[in-house]
C-alpha cells in the first residue's frame, strides 16, 4: 500500500489530495487566479485531516513544476520542498503537461495529434506534443501560434488535432492551419491534485524511491526578465 | 525556547536557529546561515526581483537543512517555525513563506509571521540587554525611519524618509560614481580616504521641527558636482572625496534628525533609555560614530548591534519570532504575504 500527498498552485487553481495507491482518500480543489499562498496549506491540512493521515504516515509527496504562473509554481514548489524536508519523504515532481493529459480520455481519438496548451498571459503559448497514446513527442516549449501552426502541418499530417488545457481556446483562433480538423478536451483545463496524484503514483511504483530523493527542480520555460545596463564611462578608479 | 527563522524577502536566502533561556532575556545563535545572492544581480546594477525569486528557491530548503545541522537540531525539537511575511519583493517572500508553512504544518508546529522591518526593530534585544522602550533609528536600503520601539508589536512612527530611503541614497550615488552593486560599502571604502569638505552638499532636512529624512536632493546634488568635473579631473581622488563629502553630509543629517527625535523620546518615555540603530546602513562606522555622539549627547546609550545581524539574516526573524511566540502571537496557515506592511501598523489584539 502506498500513501500520497499531491498538491499544486502552479497555474490558475489551487488543489490538494490524499491518495492511497488508485484512490483518493481526500481531495480539495478550487479555481483560484490569486491567493494560493494563503490557501495551500490550509487545503493540505484539510485533505490530511478528512483522511486520517498524519505526515509520518506518507510514502511519497507529489507537486507540479510547472510551466504555468512563475509564482504559482514557487508557492506549490517551495511548499512541496519544504513537506519533503521535514518529513524526509521522497518528493515526485509531474509537470503541468502530463497533470492536464491524464484527465483527459483518448480512446476516441485514434490516431489524433495530441497538443497540451497551456495560457501564458502573453503571445505564446506553453505547448507539449504527445500521440494518441499520451506518449510524449518532445519536450514542453513556448512557442508563438505561428511556430505551433507550422508544428501542427508537420507532425499531424492531416490527422486530428486534440488540444486541450487553457490555452487550448486561443490556440485554436491564431493557430491557423489549412485541412486541420481540431477536436477539444472535456474542461478539465486546470491541474487537479486529485487527478494528476496517479501520474505521480505510477512514477513512483515504476521508478522507487531512490528516483526521487533530490527535490524536482521548477520549470520556467522562459529566463527572467533582466538586461544588464549599458556600461558608459564615470571615474576612472571607479570599479575597483 | 528554540525557533527556527527563514527570511527570504529582499536578496539574501537565510535561515537561523536562536534560543533563550527562561530565566534570561536576550537570546543566543545556534546558527546563522545566509546565502546572499549578489553575484547573481551584479551585472544588473541591482536586485532584479525574477531572478532573486527563482534563487531562494533553488536554495531555500538546503539553507534551512544547514541551519538545522549547524545547532545540531532535528525539526522536532524546535518551539516554532517564523518567516519573513512581508514587506519586501513578493515572490522571494512567497518561498520562505511557503516553506516555514509547510515546514510548521508537517512537524506539527506554531508558525510566526514576521514582520521584516520588526526583525530589524528586535535585533538589539538578541544581541544584548535592552529593555522597552527604545528609540530607533533604522535605516536600509528600502526604509529610513525614526520609530519609539514600546514592546513587541507596539512602534510609533517619529519620522520617515519622504523620498528615498537611506541605503537606496548609498547606492545611487555609488552608481553615479560608477562603483559596484551594491554601493554603500563601497562608498565607504572609497570614502575613507577622502577630504569630505572638497565638495559642498546639502544637509536636507537639517533644523527642521519633525524627524523626517529626504536624501533625493543630496543624490541630485551629487549628480550636479560630478557634472561640473571634466573626464579629467574624473579621478581616484575626486571619486573618494565625493564620497567622503557624502558620507558626511548623511551623518550630518543623521546628528540632526536623530537629536529632534531623542528629545522627543525623553520627553514622551523619560531618560535612561536607548537609542537603538538597525538595518543595514548600520554597518557603515563613520555612521555609526556620528550615532554615538549623538546619543552621548543626550544621555542615551547607543547600541548597535553586530554589522553580520544588521544587514538581511534569518538570526533576526527567528528572534522576532521568539519574542511573538513568547507572548503567544503565532500566526495561522492562511497569512497572506505583503509587500507593503508598514512597522507602526502592527497591532496586538
Ligand atoms: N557600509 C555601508 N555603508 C552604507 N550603506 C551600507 C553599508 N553596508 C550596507 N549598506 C546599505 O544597506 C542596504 C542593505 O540593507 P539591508 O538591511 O540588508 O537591506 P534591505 O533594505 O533589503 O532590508 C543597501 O542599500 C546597502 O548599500
Amino acid at each position: 500500500m502506498t500513501l500520497l500527498l499531491a498538491l499544486d498552485s502552479a497555474c490558475a487553481s489551487c488543489s490538494a489530495a490524499v491518495w492511497q495507491d488508485g484512490e483518493v482518500l481526500a481531495h480539495k480543489f478550487e479555481d483560484m487566479p490569486r491567493g494560493q499562498s494563503e490557501n495551500l496549506m490550509p487545503f493540505v491540512a484539510e485533505v490530511m485531516k478528512k483522511s486520517s493521515i498524519d505526515f509520518p504516515d506518507l510514502d511519497v509527496l507529489a507537486v507540479t513544476v510547472g510551466p504555468g504562473a512563475f509564482t504559482g509554481i514557487r508557492i506549490c514548489l517551495s511548499a512541496a520542498r519544504g513537506l519533503a524536508l521535514a518529513t524526509k519523504k521522497p518528493l515526485v515532481g509531474v509537470t503541468t503537461m502530463e497533470a492536464l493529459l491524464v484527465a483527459q480520455d483518448l480512446s476516441n481519438f485514434q490516431g489524433a495529434l495530441v497538443a497540451v496548451v497551456i495560457e501564458t498571459k502573453r503571445m505564446d503559448y506553453y505547448i507539449q506534443f504527445f500521440d494518441h497514446n499520451g506518449m510524449s513527442m518532445g519536450e514542453p516549449e513556448a512557442l508563438l501560434a505561428s511556430s505551433i501552426a507550422k508544428k501542427f502541418e508537420t507532425l499531424s499530417q492531416g490527422k486530428q488535432i486534440f488540444l486541450c488545457g487553457d490555452g487550448a481556446e486561443r490556440l485554436k483562433q491564431e493557430a491557423i492551419v489549412a485541412d486541420c480538423e481540431f477536436e477539444f478536451g472535456s474542461e478539465n483545463s486546470q491541474p487537479d491534485a486529485g487527478v494528476f496524484g496517479q501520474v505521480a503514483m505510477d512514477k513512483y511504483n515504476a521508478m522507487g524511491r531512490a528516483a526521487f530523493e533530490i527535490a524536482p527542480a521548477p520549470l520556467y520555460l522562459r529566463p527572467p526578465d533582466a538586461t544588464p545596463p549599458k556600461p558608459k564611462f564615470l571615474f576612472k578608479a571607479a570599479g575597483h | 525556547m528554540l525557533v527556527l527563522g527563514i527570511e527570504t524577502s529582499c536578496d539574501e536566502t537565510a535561515a537561523a536557529v536562536v534560543s533563550v533561556k527562561d530565566d534570561q532575556s536576550s537570546g543566543e545563535i545556534l546558527s546563522n546561515i545566509v546565502l546572499s545572492q549578489l553575484d547573481d544581480h551584479r551585472p544588473y546594477g541591482g536586485v532584479v526581483p525574477e531572478i532573486a525569486a527563482r534563487s531562494h528557491l533553488d536554495h531555500m530548503d538546503s539553507i534551512v537543512e544547514r541551519a538545522l545541522n549547524e545547532a545540531n537540531l532535528e525539526l522536532t525539537d524546535l518551539d516554532a517555525i517564523a518567516a519573513t511575511t512581508g514587506p519586501g519583493l513578493i515572490g522571494g517572500v512567497m518561498v520562505g513563506m511557503m516553506t516555514a508553512k509547510a515546514l510548521a504544518l508537517a512537524a506539527n508546529k506554531p508558525f510566526v509571521s514576521v514582520n521584516h522591518l520588526e526583525g530589524h526593530a528586535l535585533t538589539a534585544r538578541l544581541s544584548e540587554d535592552v529593555a522597552f522602550p527604545y528609540l530607533l533609528l533604522l535605516v536600509s536600503g528600502g526604509h529610513c525611519q525614526i520609530l519609539c520601539v514600546r514592546g513587541v508589536g507596539d512602534y510609533e512612527l517619529y519620522g520617515s524618509t519622504i523620498d528615498d530611503a537611506v541605503g537606496e541614497a548609498f547606492d545611487k550615488t555609488a552608481k553615479l560614481l560608477g562603483l559596484e552593486y551594491p554601493g554603500g560599502p563601497n562608498v565607504e571604502k572609497a570614502a575613507a580616504s577622502g577630504d569630505p569638505h572638497r565638495f559642498k552638499l546639502p544637509r536636507p532636512m537639517v533644523g527642521r521641527p519633525d524627524c523626517d529624512f529626504s536624501f533625493s536632493g543630496l543624490k541630485t546634488a551629487v549628480r550636479q558636482q560630478i557634472e561640473k568635473l571634466s573626464e579629467d579631473e574624473r579621478d581616484a581622488q575626486a571619486l573618494a572625496d565625493i564620497c567622503a563629502g557624502f558620507q558626511l553630509a548623511v551623518g550630518d543629517v543623521f546628528a540632526d534628525r536623530c537629536r529632534r527625535a531623542m528629545e522627543r523620546f525623553r520627553a514622551e518615555c523619560g531618560d535612561g533609555h536607548a537609542l537603538v540603530v538597525g538595518g543595514g546602513v548600520a554597518a557603515n562606522k563613520a555612521l555609526r560614530a556620528v550615532l554615538t555622539d549623538a546619543a552621548a549627547a543626550q544621555n542615551m546609550r547607543f547600541v548597535a548591534p553586530p554589522v553580520k545581524l544588521c544587514t538581511d539574516n534569518g538570526a533576526m526573524i527567528a528572534w522576532a519570532g521568539l519574542e511573538r511566540l513568547r507572548r503567544g502571537l503565532t500566526s495561522d496557515l492562511n497569512v497572506a504575504a505583503k509587500p507593503r506592511w508598514p512597522l507602526d501598523s502592527l497591532k496586538i489584539d
